[in-house]
């Protein structure tokens, strides 16, 4: 059997079971939407928070103003620019928290719903194997998740750019924190909420359980995800790319201890 | 032509932590064959036809299913359970999705292309009368609907080895007679079929062969010998009750004796004239003396120690 058309199946499957779960479509269309709006909302501040009086007000920011300028500095724009420029990173930090929410919630359903609806042992009596069950239950829910937050940063991207000329009469772009955040960092994060998901889920026996253990586990990884926000403003491109590579060995090794927790025999017998 | 061994299994047993499931289970089923297995309720039923279609490693022993070795790699379980069809006994299916979809999804998995997939589908539907409602959410399905459709999904894929899980429970008698017939069928086309079941007169009606199981083996062979005893029971009734005492004779044992219904166990039918002669030497009032054949029903709950 090709291991292609295994996956195939097993996302038409899920594709066709989301579409018709009232409980998901909410956060699939509410987090983009807000993730569109925030870059726009935060380039729209910059003339704001580039404000003297705020800045005397607020030792913090001025400090990061002091940053901005150097960054202008460094890279011959003028500081509306750099700011917008810093405040499009800021931005960023929502599409890692984005795939996070979405992943969660879905991923709650992946193991526990096929119990509840007694479909495991059909499945599993056929000859799929167990990396390609994992696999496309993995990416069950991170590709709507990773499609999802791609087209909102996209959209929210191109929305400050026009935002921001129509404002200042000038052009600005994300930067690489803006690009490595959403198209490397956001889905290692999707696949690591993803592999946690299903390692709770496989050992839960009904959905709402799976939802509060993973709510209870996620919640304090999401206040992390949102410390992460203001450092990663200030990240350099090689410790972004050390963070890249720390998630990818990361999602390698979750991958490895769920499948190491998914013995088949065990779920199958114990469940019932 | 040769008829080809589907399952040899070996002294196959199982255990769950300390807790022994099946112990050393051996057994043979060939193309064409049903196997019947009987008992009660945690027997181990379930356990055993889960580790023949590869679902369950047995814990010791050994078996060829299809002739792979059963166990001894996640390929060769693969290749098993590819060759084998499982209608649990719950029915499981995705509620949000029809049975036609539900089909092509399970019929997917077995690698079935999408052309076969579609026939199949048409072919499976039309046979359990599920063509009218294949595109409706399998959500709405009773229960009836459910264990027809759970018989569709195990067919699809043309098994060559069958596992049932009580096919007919929660079926109407219409329904159950079509499934018999269904068996009946797939049996002449040479599919070798396991059935796990409750009732004793389906299983009498349709097995070659009858398991009981009790974690180990209490009986196998034909299900007409399971019904079947070395002893010979007579049931005597008489209008009035003898003056004297009655001596079974060598070889009787009594069953029952009430005031004028007897019952008598004889070891040897040739002994059956002795216990005349005895009746006759008391003088009873005799007004039948039969002959009674344990009922398949009576030697099942006998292995389990029930009168």
């Amino acid at each position: 059997m090709s291991k292609f058309a295994v996956l195939r199946w097993m996302l038409w499957r899920e594709y066709r079971d989301q579409r018709q779960n009232r409980m998901l479509w909410p956060i699939y269309l509410l987090m983009p939407l807000i993730g569109a709006a925030v870059p726009v909302l935060l380039v729209a501040s910059t003339a704001t928070i580039l404000s003297p009086a705020l800045a005397q007000s607020d030792p913090q920011l001025g400090a990061l103003i002091g940053f901005v300028r150097g960054f202008a500095q460094m890279n011959g724009i003028n500081l509306e620019q750099a700011a917008a420029i810093m405040l499009l990173r800021m931005a960023a930090g929502y599409f890692l928290l984005s795939p996070l929410a979405i992943v969660s919630i879905a991923g709650a359903f992946a193991i526990v719903g096929e119990k509840q609806q007694r479909t495991l042992e059909p499945v599993l009596a056929s000859p799929i194997s167990t990396p390609h069950f994992l696999l496309g239950k993995i990416l069950a829910v991170v590709i709507p998740a990773i499609v999802v937050t791609w087209a909102a940063a996209c959209l929210g991207a191109a929305a400050s750019v026009l935002t921001f000329y129509l404002m200042h009469q000038l052009v600005i772009w994300p930067d690489y924190v803006y690009f490595v955040s959403v198209f490397v960092l956001a889905p290692e994060i999707g696949v690591i909420t993803a592999l946690v998901c299903l390692r709770i889920s496989v050992h839960m026996k009904d959905v709402l359980a799976a939802t509060q253990m993973t709510a209870l586990i996620l919640i304090p990884a999401m206040l992390l995800m949102y410390a992460f926000i203001g450092p990663l403003m200030l990240m350099s491109p090689s410790t972004l790319l050390v963070s890249g590579l720390i998630g990818l060995v990361l999602c390698v090794v979750l991958y490895l201890w769920v499948k190491r927790g998914f013995n088949r025999e065990e779920i199958l017998c114990r469940w019932q | 032509m040769q008829t080809k061994v589907l399952i040899d299994a070996r002294d196959l047993t199982r255990t769950f932590g300390t807790r022994l499931a099946v112990d050393k289970l051996s057994m043979r089923l060939c193309e064409g064959e049903l196997l019947a297995l009987l008992g009660p309720n945690g027997a181990g039923k379930t356990t055993t036809m889960r580790m023949l279609s590869g679902l369950l490693a047995p814990s010791t022993g050994s078996a060829e299913i299809c002739g792979h070795p059963l166990g001894k790699s996640e390929a060769a379980n693969a290749a098993i359970r590819a060759q084998c069809g499982i209608a649990p006994e719950a029915a499981g299916f995705y509620e949000r999705l029809s049975a036609r979809d539900n089909l092509r999804f399970f019929g997917g998995l077995q690698g079935m292309s999408s052309a076969r997939i579609e026939a199949r589908s048409k072919l499976v539907l039309d046979r359990f009368n599920l063509t009218a409602r294949a595109d409706e959410l399998t959500g709405t399905y009773s229960k009836g609907m459910k264990q027809r459709l759970s018989l569709a999904r195990a067919l699809l894929h043309e098994p060559r080895l069958l596992f049932l899980d009580e096919p007919t429970a929660g079926l109407d008698p219409l329904a159950a007679a079509d499934v018999h017939q269904l068996i009946r069928e797939l049996k002449a086309a040479g599919v070798g079929i396991v059935l796990s079941t409750h009732s004793l007169d389906e299983a009498e009606m349709l097995a070659e062969e009858v398991l009981v199981l009790d974690t180990r083996t209490r009986f196998q062979g034909r299900a007409q010998a399971l019904g079947r005893t070395d002893s010979v029971v007579i049931e005597i009734r008489l209008s009035a009750p003898p003056a004297l005492a009655f001596i079974a004779p060598v070889g009787v044992s009594v069953t029952a004796m009430g005031a004028l219904h007897w019952v008598l166990a004889v070891d040897d039918g040739g002994r059956i004239a002795d216990v005349v002669r005895e009746l006759l030497r008391i003088d009873a009032a005799i007004l039948s003396v039969s002959e009674s054949h344990q009922s398949l029903r009576d030697r099942y709950l006998s292995l389990f120690g029930k009168p």
